[in-house]
């Protein structure tokens, strides 16, 4: 069994623009598993929530030789208090399982929050 | 090409001391059955012997995302177009191809050609059905049974040969699998022998392990 594991950890402060935040696609022949998950909301006013999405399209398949993109939803409604600096999901080995874009969706577009995630690829 | 089950007791694990120059490897050989002449009328190998005079091994993958409940098929052979290209494009050469599968809710069905499961039972109904709860795991291949870090199932192909398809088969209840084949392919230069050897490896034709029988 190889016990070697590739895993990317990284911050990203989200779009004061948009709320839907791409962070990284999962390279084609890994699926990503989200192993943590820290939501910093800096906004002193508001209390956010995110959304972890996946987005992908997939292969011509026999059921449906013609897909369109996805956008799947992984894991719901991480509150994040306001001035809150972490929230800290943690589920055991995996939060959840990612094949495509990992995207992060706030209920507003707010930079005053940021989020640091830890994935691994198997 | 063919089909073998490598016991994994039996299989020698690359371990870090054996890419340091040392003793000279074994020479190895191969034998293509009578049935390649038979069966698949390939005359430059059919009933032969060869020894494998070079060896490189190439990593490769494939990766398909496809709904729950639901298949693909995979073209393994140099068709134009559709194939993936796993083949050799010249006689006296052979590829071996362990195929390993990545962990998800996945298996595979192999067909050759790709109209004709290659594993099947006796009774002339019992091959893989998809649309047959219980038949859509006949012969199937799953990533307990030959995962991609120490894979069991092999396949040889030399040029024109049959077409190898591999079925995706992903299970119900998921939203989406992302399904990847891991294979290592060695591929094997080949010259041929006028004296049999004492020890070699026999490479059958696919008709001798598939059908109903």
């Amino acid at each position: 069994m190889n016990k070697n594991k590739r895993i990317i950890a990284g911050v990203i402060t989200l779009s004061a623009a948009v709320a839907d935040n791409d962070v990284l696609t999962i390279p084609k022949r890994f699926v990503g598993l989200l192993k943590g998950l820290r939501v910093i909301n800096e906004d002193v006013a508001n209390a956010r929530t995110l959304t972890v999405k996946d987005v992908f399209t997939p292969d011509a398949s026999t059921g449906n030789a013609s897909p369109s993109s996805e956008v799947v939803s992984r894991y719901k409604k991480v509150a994040a208090a306001a001035s809150d600096f972490g929230i800290t999901t943690d589920e055991g080995d995996c939060i959840c399982k990612l094949l495509g874009t990992f995207r992060l969706s706030l209920d507003v577009a707010d930079a005053d929050v940021s989020v640091a995630y830890t994935i691994e690829l198997q | 090409m063919s089909y073998e089950l490598v016991a994994p007791a039996s299989v020698e694990r690359a371990a870090w001391q054996e890419r340091l120059h040392g003793p000279q490897p074994k020479r190895a050989f191969v034998k293509f059955t009578k049935a390649w002449l038979d069966a698949g009328g390939v005359k430059w190998c059919g009933n032969k012997f060869f020894e494998i005079v070079r060896t490189v091994v190439v990593p490769y993958s494939l990766s398909y995302t496809i709904p729950g409940n639901d298949c693909k098929d995979i073209d393994l052979s140099n068709a134009k177009n559709t194939g993936k290209l796993l083949y050799p494009d010249a006689e006296n050469r052979v590829y071996e191809i362990l195929v390993g599968l990545k962990p998800g809710a996945w298996h595979t069905v192999i067909y050759i050609p790709p109209n004709r499961p290659l594993l099947a039972l006796g009774d002339s109904t019992m091959y893989a059905d998809m649309a047959d709860v219980d038949k859509r795991f006949l012969g199937g291949i799953s990533p307990e049974y030959s995962p991609a870090d120490d894979p069991v199932i092999k396949l040889w192909t030399i040029k024109d040969y049959d077409a190898y398809n591999t079925r995706i088969v992903t299970l119900s209840g998921i939203d989406f699998e992302k399904c990847t084949f891991e294979f290592r392919i060695a591929k094997h230069d080949l010259r041929p022998m006028d004296v049999p050897p004492r020890v070699y490896t026999t490479i059958p034709h696919h008709s001798e392990i598939s059908g109903i029988w």
